[in-house]
């Protein structure tokens, strides 16, 4: 079985996704704390995680790049981890209206990887499908940002009905990623006119999928909750549309259960803001 | 007059409110007091349309009471962490356009160029107090908000409550500690077994400690009666 050339891009995403997972997890001061051997249990469970990707790279002619995963797996599982406190981001995109809370949290709890990876989707813009892939794997970080939900002071803000406050709130958070991706989408465009149109596709899969983040935040809406388990899941499914294959198969997904998370937000919150219609 | 008539809530198979009555009388502060659990902030999240009661009404002044006119503060506040104060506060609309942040965080000692992640559990009350005070709404529904703050932010919260009463607000609180409303409300509704069972008006505050603790702490001393 050949998947060439898709598998260095492959073999680059699991990295960079599982290098993600590395810094963001919270479990590593606790597992210090209980005398496992750290190193082994994080070696041991990004191998198992990627088990359906590594039997994929086994049987390709790039079969090598499962060994340099591994390898990758091994040096950031033994990193030594020491507990310092954050420093915070105060700083503000400028782009960011003050509605947007949502964003302006996510970008200053997330400023590094986002950063890093907008300025990387830059650098590769004259590769084919680089750039776009890269703006996808931030698209999983900004789901994050739908994972917390505001006070119900909050949301009574707008005074508005739900099927006017969904609009509203999804015009606004749709209109911002428009702003985010314009500079890499346009320049991919340019870099590949002739195929410009899959940058189009692309963009309109992830506004499917930013819609679907939102309507499953407001479908499970809880003043004040934390809704991690949920933003998981839609992360996961959001990822999933890389794998090659299966990945295809996922696109009408998110759209099928933005329809079903916008019928269930709009029931979930009626004792909100029915008062309102 | 803010009337709540015979309402009842249920939460599935648990009656939480049954039959309750209460009068609140506009420009006045009213405690509403009763132990955890007794239904205080159900009945709160009921006037405030949250929840749809089983039978019963809630009017003003003899007409339905629009969540236009009410603010709500609630209990326990999460909010995204990594927005400063001062961008909180500017969520919230101004409409008479006369708030400005600076005497808040002077009065609050609020940091508010900090990012809400940094702040202490009072400091995110008082926030939050001070974000649905800018609403400048008639009706002020406040749920614990003595909860979690220190006793300077205490007195100036309560100095605040009786300004407002001054200015025509209507202002219902809860607590469970009876001290925090004795001090400044004009009735104090006392919340137990799913009903109001006992009003008491600024003159009778006294009747509310002979009441506790004379018989119910009499009571109290039997329940705790664990073989010590």
């Amino acid at each position: 079985m050949n998947i060439s050339p898709g598998c260095y891009y492959m073999t680059g995403l699991i990295a960079l996704s599982t290098a993600l997972i590395h810094i963001y997890r919270k479990d590593k001061r606790f597992l210090l704390t209980t005398g496992i051997k750290v190193t082994k249990t994080h070696f041991a469970e990004y191998t198992f995680f990627s088990i359906p990707f590594l039997v994929l790279m086994a049987f390709s002619i790039h079969w090598y790049c499962l060994f340099i995963l591994l390898a990758f797996y091994l040096m950031i599982s033994s990193v030594n981890y020491t507990y310092r406190q954050k420093t915070r981001n105060r700083y503000t995109l400028p782009f960011l209206p003050e509605k947007n809370f949502e964003w302006i949290s996510g970008m200053r709890k997330n400023l590094l990887p986002l950063s890093s990876l907008y300025l990387l989707a830059l650098v590769l813009l004259k590769y084919p499908y680089a750039s776009l892939l890269v703006l996808w794997i931030m698209l999983a970080i900004i789901a994050s940002f739908y994972q917390e939900c505001e006070p119900s002071e909050v949301i009574n803000l707008p005074e508005l009905p739900p099927p006017l406050f969904i609009l509203q709130k999804l015009k606004l958070h749709l209109v911002t990623y428009l702003l985010f991706s314009i500079p890499i989408l346009s320049g991919y465009s340019i870099f590949h006119i002739h195929t410009a149109w899959e940058a189009c596709i692309i963009f309109i899969l992830s506004l499917i999928n930013l819609s679907l983040f939102i309507l499953s935040k407001y479908a499970l809406y809880e003043p004040s909750q934390n809704l991690s388990a949920n933003n998981l899941l839609v992360t996961i499914i959001h990822l999933c549309m890389l794998v090659p294959v299966i990945g295809q198969f996922l696109f009408p997904v998110p759209l099928l259960m933005s329809v079903l998370a916008y019928r269930r937000s709009l029931n979930n919150l009626k004792p909100y803001l029915d008062a309102y219609s | 007059m803010l009337t709540v008539n015979s309402l009842t809530v249920s939460y599935g198979k648990t009656t939480v409110l049954d039959n309750l009555n209460l009068e609140a009388e506009e420009g006045m502060i009213h405690g509403l007091a009763g132990i955890n659990g007794s239904g205080k902030t159900t009945l709160f999240h009921t006037i405030y349309g949250f929840i749809k009661p089983d039978t019963g009404s809630i009017q003003l002044n003899g007409q339905p009471l629009s969540r236009k006119k009410i603010a709500l503060l609630e209990t326990q506040h999460y909010f995204y962490s990594n927005i400063k104060g001062k961008e909180y506060l500017n969520l919230f609309p101004d409409p008479g356009g006369t708030f400005s942040i600076e005497p808040w965080q002077e009065l609050f000692r609020l940091p508010l160029d900090d990012l809400i992640e940094d702040y202490s559990t009072g400091m995110k009350k008082k926030l939050a107090l001070t974000g649905i005070l800018k609403l400048d709404k008639p009706i002020l529904l406040l749920d614990e908000p003595f909860n979690g703050i220190d006793m300077e932010a205490v007195r100036i919260i309560q100095l605040l409550l009786v300004r407002l009463k001054e200015k025509g607000k209507t202002i219902i609180i809860t607590s469970h500690i009876l001290e925090t409303l004795t001090s400044i409300c004009d009735h104090i509704h006392i919340l137990e077994n799913k009903n109001i069972t006992r009003n008491y008006r600024k003159s009778d505050f006294e009747k509310i400690s002979q009441y506790l603790f004379g018989e119910m702490e009499e009571q109290l001393r039997n329940k705790i009666n664990l073989g010590l």
